[in-house]
């Protein structure tokens, strides 16, 4: 029996909580987060491998599905979980050095974090998602705060929101089991789709209400807003690693209804509200990122540009529209946490001054830092040639082929369109703008790991650019396997309680 | 080496001058040879496409799944293009060696200057169009850093951006297109594309693909309303204005249009948008370039106005207008950049580039005059040069057009009136920089500059003499060609001459040149007053007026949301629940008959005690010791509900919980401020209320019609499973432990890393304000009965946790009962709220406690089972009898220990805390 799929779960929880037990030894904690990172990325890269053929599924506790707790790893999944382990690895780098000097247990949350999104991504049960998302939200509390004194206004309203959004979570979970009896990821998506007349108005309720939270997470309009303000007092390591927390939302609205969203089943109505609520926020966050006054700020707002894009093309519905959705994923969290990066170095040259987007003091060590920044501002604006405008053709390509599909191509273009401003306007103000003589002063505290990081990350980008074409035809076939129904017994009672134990 | 090595020479070739910078190679010699070598390449395919007229094709595939492949093709107009960047690239190189100072040559000039000859060689040569898009982009790209290039001039960012930002909007419109060509077609080449050129016209889309493209053509070639960019983008150095701004870039959107026109053009449409916005343009431009006293701000309007002409042309439908359309594109190159250069040399030499300071330069300076008199007049369309040759076959194509509205003599009368205004224009600059009095008050003393910088224009001047008089021989066949792959399909016989006789054209050039002598004579009387009204570009003020608009009204928007309100987002997230809940949970109740309601007087009864507590907590919300006693009293009928109901378990660990949190709520009370005061007006406190109670109703609703309901479910699994698999006589504590054991690992896991941030965020808190001593002392019998308490409770823990399996109790609970008689002791001790423990020993106890939770899940790994597989061990004891041993119990003990270990954690950071105020603050 292979165990890879469980390891991605429990390696970053037990690195966690060595982490936890090494205290204060700076030296010997970075030696377990390198080595958490690195078979993080190894254990990705071979569930990677595992699932190339087909989907992997794996029965905790040694019980019969769907009653023991499944793990679940389809191309989805595994692409996200090697997502996360490289944007952890990466963003990790400059934050052994600086962030973790500036409080306790910061890399411990860190992992505490991977393994809660890494759970996400391969719960194959609906309130085993709920516990994942438990623990990577209670380790993003914990790590919004870090490095502040008392916890900035932004961090009170988003963990009084998520703590909402955890209840309705559970709320919807419960109403949804009650309707279906199981709590099988799959076999409850099965399910919702065709509920008997009685059961099907609060089931449908709480398909709903889970579609709530996951917009909630994923920050879709309308319930969006909190993210660039949260995202602009988080270290910006942090903002990096949190980018993957807006994935989950999206992989979770992947999961749940990507299989029906072309149907005429009644979960299909989540795609239309989705398709006008992730235009709504495309919109919205580009105004954002015009209005912004911080480099995290202007990031955070295109997060909400990237993640309503991908979820525009989800809602077109079908296979290809899936498939498309998961490679803007991909491309938009590398592009996001590498501007992130990127506002982490500006801040630490600048020291006092941080991000904000003002031109004194000026950004020291230019050259190169100016070079990456409008490199990542290309991809992030997804101007060509770069990944993101691979996956804005994928999205554009999709969304044409909608009944509304001219209305949606204008919103995503416009709202491409204010990005580019809004991403030359901050280079202006911060690089451009700044006088001559602040050339060639040497770096501050971490800022060169910082900036590597950042061009790491950024060059990841262009081999996703360089390899688009191998990769999207692999995540063409992950979207066959999301935007179809999973095949599945179904089994009677009497037949369940015969199953015998894997 | 075939021609496909053009783009990626010039695009790798970029990278270079950076490091080869390291070695003082000079970077104008990497441009340089990059150039020559792509002329050369270029040129070894004359015999095939110019000659033979062929087309070259080669694919390489990329992102097969959308269509989009690096699939090139070089045809006779690619290779007119090709020749345009890579002849007057070369010169452009030369000409920059000796314009820029030593130290602005480097890396930052050539780097962007090769990849914009890179890209465009990519426009010129695509195959595919969405490609055509990615290098297309690319040129806006480089062309924004190149025009940006001196940063610290206002002038140059504001240009830089303002073109970024235009021809990036034309580039979206553009991709939206050719996603819709390809969405009608099925393929992106080209080939394609115009194999199927009457499907996409016959589409009723197509006049949605017709205008995204033209928008995309026309910001690029800077036509009407979109010009204003192009005299801002003049901001660059001389040599990218020769280069990019006049004879390259900005023809990248004539080249679109001659790309399409095989299968966009010939509609009615076509001719009249593409035909009007060019004869506006053509107007308009020339117009302006009157006025300017920037030399390059003259040629950068006569740039628009020939941009113009040349779409004009491709509007046309006639069947030479094509021919005579890229014929100018070539001629307007050639003259255009040798003037650019002109003017950057007197810039050079005389430090100004103000038409009103210039004078008499003559002179000074005869060889660049006479240079630029000659390109000049090639610019006013005099014979013997090559703007004559395409003038005339402008006319001629203009008299052959079809009527515009009806009337025939729109299109001759306003070529002829723009030629009119170009002469002028010409003659203007010629007349103001060359002739009159020597200026004075320069900064530098005007000389000829030196030998190399004068090289290119001096061969372009040559070439425009060529042309002009020999046509045919030089530039015949690479037109025809041009003109062949342009419109893909046979040409009528067409000779481009000088002398064609003495016709219509010939008249209408005549009047041009003696109206455009006569225009600049009179100017001044003619156009009084029109000047002051010129001097700002009201494209750019209008462009500036948007921009402006759009941050403030998103910062206002930004600020209207009130995002840092946590009101504004739970408002919008609850009612969105309860919107949802109403639409489906309504329709639903209706069809519900009320069944199952009547109930049990008890639990009526409990459940009214619940609510009478619940509206105790609401309304003594601003006392928060009152608010917590009625909130235990809510937990209490909880609890007895789950007692009265037989779940024991349930209501045990309801207990507890309620105890724990109660004790921890009442350590933290002191540190709360007064609790803000409500600020809201009564309208919002109704709609807030009807909000709560929506949320109220709709979980009521949810939860009666999910009872009301029988749904079979895995319950009965665990049920019938618990004692023979799971070993165990309490369903509850199996399913937590084994069945479903995955999900409380997850939550112990919770519970810690919540204690850890418990912990992490205290620590700066608690440094700031050392505990008070003013807190009273506990009596001295409190604290003996607290030690008789704390060993009752670890007794009973002890209990709770090894019966945990089989009757109501578990690691849970037992550390839940444990905690209790710890922080009993605790409060009792240390009143003053000095840690016992440093909170730091208590985080090792809480991974402790995670890492035993995990023991038994990954030594069942070892053993070959799935995580978290329970084993199971009878042990015959002698005396005890058969004793049954789990791993579930290590599991549980780690639940145990983090229980503990949480408890004892927060409770002394609770009491290391500041009091009271700084916390009001914060609430505010």
């Amino acid at each position: 029996m292979s165990h890879l799929i469980a390891l991605p779960f429990v390696l970053p929880l037990l690195a966690g909580a060595v982490l936890v037990a090494l205290g204060e030894r700076a030296r010997a904690s970075r030696w377990v987060t390198g080595l958490a990172s690195i078979l993080g990325l190894v254990v990705a890269a071979l569930l990677l491998r595992q699932v190339h053929d087909s989907p992997i599924s794996y029965q905790l506790g040694s019980w019969p599905w769907p009653v023991g707790i499944e793990l679940y790893a389809d191309r989805t999944s595994a692409a996200l979980v090697l997502l996360s382990a490289v944007v952890a690895a990466v963003a990790t780098l400059p934050a052994v050095g600086y962030d973790a000097g500036r409080g306790r247990h910061f890399l411990a949350l860190l992992q505490f974090q991977l393994a809660g999104i890494n759970g996400s991504f391969l719960a194959g049960d609906l309130f085993n998602l709920f516990v994942c998302f438990e623990i990577l939200l209670i380790s993003s509390y914990a790590l919004l705060v870090h490095g502040h004194e008392r916890p900035p206004r932004a961090a009170i309203v988003y963990t009084v929101l998520n703590l909402t959004g955890s209840t309705l979570f559970l709320i919807g979970v419960a109403l949804v089991y009650g309707a279906t009896g199981t709590l099988n990821l799959a076999d409850v998506t099965a399910r919702l789709a065709d509920l008997p007349a009685d059961t099907r108005g609060f089931g449908l309720a709480g398909a709903w209400l889970l579609a709530l939270v996951f917009a909630l997470k994923s920050a879709l309009l309308p319930l969006g807003l909190w993210l660039p303000s949260t995202y602009a007092v988080a270290s910006p390591t942090v903002a990096a690693i949190f980018m993957l927390l807006t994935k989950v939302g999206v992989y979770a609205l992947m999961r749940l209804y990507g299989p029906w969203l072309d149907s005429s089943a009644p979960l299909a109505s989540v795609g239309q509200a989705l398709g006008v609520a992730a235009a709504a926020s495309a919109l919205v966050g580009a105004l954002l990122a015009l209005a912004s006054r911080s480099l995290r700020q202007l990031a955070g707002s295109l997060v909400l540009v990237s993640v309503a894009t991908a979820l525009m093309a989800l809602s077109a519905g079908g296979e290809r529209a899936a498939a498309a959705a998961l490679f803007y994923t991909l491309h938009s969290t590398l592009a996001a946490a590498s501007l992130f990066l990127v506002a982490a170095c500006v801040a630490r040259l600048r020291g006092k001054a941080g991000d904000d987007l003002t031109t004194s003091p000026p950004v020291t060590w230019r050259g190169g830092l100016v070079l990456l920044y409008f490199g990542i501002a290309v991809l992030v604006a997804g101007l060509p040639p770069l990944s993101g405008f691979i996956g804005k053709v994928g999205a554009l390509e999709v969304l044409a082929r909608t009944p509304n599909g001219a209305a949606l191509v204008g919103v995503l273009l416009t709202a491409s369109l204010l990005g580019l401003i809004a991403t030359v306007r901050a280079g202006n103000a911060l690089f451009l703008r700044s006088p001559a003589e602040a050339s060639r002063a040497p770096a501050g505290s971490g800022a060169r790991t910082t900036g590597g990081a950042a061009a790491l990350m950024f060059g990841l980008s262009v081999l996703l650019t360089v390899f688009a074409g191998p990769i999207r035809e692999w995540v063409d076939v992950a979207g066959t396997q999301i935007g179809s129904p999973r095949q599945l017994r179904s089994l009677s009672q009497a037949e369940l309680l015969e199953e015998p134990r894997p | 080496m075939n021609f496909t090595w053009l783009p990626w020479l010039a695009l790798f070739g970029a990278l270079l001058p950076g490091p080869l910078r390291r070695l003082r190679i000079d970077p104008a010699l990497v441009a340089g040879a990059v150039a020559t070598l792509g002329l050369g390449l270029l040129i070894r395919t004359t015999p095939e496409v110019v000659v033979l007229g062929q087309t070259l094709k080669s694919s390489v595939p990329w992102v097969p799944s959308l269509g989009l492949a690096i699939s090139l093709r070089l045809d006779g107009l690619g290779f007119l293009m090709c020749g345009l960047i890579l002849g007057i690239g070369l010169l452009v190189v030369l000409y920059a060696r000796y314009y820029l100072k030593p130290e602005e040559a480097t890396g930052r000039f050539y780097g962007p200057l090769l990849a914009f000859m890179g890209a465009m060689l990519g426009i010129a040569l695509s195959e595919n169009l969405l490609l055509l898009v990615v290098f297309w982009e690319l040129t806006s790209i480089s062309s924004f850093l190149l025009i940006s290039f001196w940063q610290f001039s206002t002038d140059a960012r504001r240009g830089a951006r303002m073109a970024l930002t235009v021809t990036g909007l034309g580039g979206l419109a553009l991709l939206a297109g050719v996603i819709w060509i390809g969405q009608i077609v099925g393929s992106y080449e080209l080939t394609q594309v115009i194999e199927h050129a009457d499907v996409l016209k016959a589409h009723p889309h197509y006049p949605a693909v017709l205008c995204l493209v033209l928008l995309g053509a026309f910001t690029k070639s800077a036509q009407f309303p979109f010009h204003f960019w192009l005299p801002h983008a003049m901001a660059a150095p001389t040599p990218v204005s020769a280069y990019l701004h006049s004879a390259t870039m900005v023809k990248a959107g004539v080249f679109l249009l001659a790309r399409c026109y095989p299968f966009l053009a010939g509609t009615e449409l076509w001719f009249y948008l593409v035909t009007i916005t060019g004869m506006l343009t053509l107007l308009i431009g020339s117009f302006l370039a009157l006025f300017q006293n920037d030399l390059k701000g003259l040629l950068a309007y006569s740039t628009v106005s020939h941009l113009g002409l040349i779409t004009l042309l491709f509007g046309l439908d006639t069947d030479l207008a094509p021919k005579a359309a890229l014929l100018h594109l070539l001629n307007h190159a050639v003259f255009k950049a040798s003037l650019f250069m002109a003017a950057g040399i007197i810039d050079h030499e005389t430090g100004t580039r103000d038409l009103r300071r210039l004078s008499g330069l003559f002179k000074p300076m005869p060889v660049t005059a006479t240079l630029a008199i000659v390109a000049a007049a090639s610019m006013a369309g005099i014979p013997l040069l090559n703007g004559f040759l395409s003038k005339e076959m402008f006319f001629t194509e203009t008299l052959d057009a079809d009527d515009i509205f009806g009337r025939s003599w729109i299109l001759p009368v306003g070529a002829t009136l723009a030629s009119v205004l170009s002469v002028a224009y010409s003659v203007r600059f010629v007349r103001q920089a060359f002739f009159g009095p020597p200026a004075t008050g320069l900064e530098k003393t005007p000389h000829e500059p030196p030998r190399w910088l004068r090289v290119p224009v001096e061969l372009l001047v040559l070439l425009c003499i060529a042309i002009g008089v020999a046509p045919a021989l030089l530039v015949g066949d690479l037109i025809h060609a041009a003109a062949s792959a342009c419109v893909q399909g046979e040409l009528p016989p067409y000779t481009i001459a000088l002398w064609h006789g003495f016709n219509t054209p010939l008249v209408m050039s005549i009047v041009a040149l003696i109206g455009g002598i006569l225009v600049y004579a009179r100017r001044e009387r003619l156009f009084r007053g029109v000047e002051a009204r010129l001097s700002v570009s009201q494209g750019r003020r209008a462009f500036e007026g948007i921009v402006a608009a759009l941050v403030g009204s998103s910062q206002r928007l930004e600020r209207a949301l009130r995002l840092d309100q946590v009101t504004t987002h739970l408002r919008g997230l609850l009612a969105c629940a309860v919107l949802v809940s109403a639409w489906l949970l309504l329709p639903a109740l209706a069809r519900v008959s009320p069944t199952n309601t009547s109930g049990d007087l008890v639990l009526w009864v409990l459940c009214g005690v619940a609510l009478f507590a619940l509206a105790g907590v609401l309304l003594k919300s601003e006392r928060p010791l009152t608010a917590i006693v009625y909130s235990s009293i809510v937990g209490l009928a909880v609890t007895l509900t789950f007692a009265y109901l037989s779940a024991p378990d349930l209501a045990l660990t309801q207990l507890l919980v309620e105890l724990v949190a109660i004790l921890l709520l009442l350590a933290a009370v002191p540190h709360f401020g007064l609790p803000p005061r409500d600020k809201r007006s009564s309208p919002v406190r109704a709609l807030d209320g009807a909000l709560a109670l929506g949320v109220g109703g709709a979980v009521t609703i949810g939860c009666w019609l999910m009872l009301s309901t029988d749904v079979a479910s895995i319950s009965r699994y665990f049920l019938e499973k618990s004692v023979p698999l799971g070993q165990g006589n309490n369903v509850v504590n199996v399913i937590l432990v084994d069945f479903r054991g995955f999900d409380t690992f997850g939550e112990v896991t919770v519970l810690a890393i919540a204690s850890l941030g418990i912990l992490a965020l205290f620590d700066h808190l608690a440094q700031r304000q050392a505990p008070s001593d003013l807190r009273p002392r506990t009596p001295l019998f409190l604290q003996s009965v607290t030690k008789l308490l704390l060993n009752l409770a670890l007794l009973t823990a002890v209990f709770l946790f090894l019966r945990g399996h089989n009757a109501p109790g578990g690691g849970f609970i037992a550390g839940l009962t444990a905690a209790v008689g710890l922080v009993f002791v605790y409060q009792a001790r240390n009143p003053t709220g000095a840690p016992a423990r440093r909170p730091a020993s208590m985080s090792r106890w809480l991974a402790a406690g995670v890492l035993l939770a995990a023991l038994p899940g990954v030594a069942a790994m070892l053993f070959g089972r799935a995580f978290l597989t329970a084993g199971h061990v009878h042990l015959p004891l002698p005396l005890v009898g058969e004793v049954h041993l789990s791993t579930v119990l290590v599991f549980d003990l780690g639940v145990f220990v983090v229980v503990v270990a949480t408890v004892l954690a927060i409770l002394p950071t609770l009491g290391r805390l500041p009091l009271g105020k700084p916390t009001a603050e914060e609430e505010r």
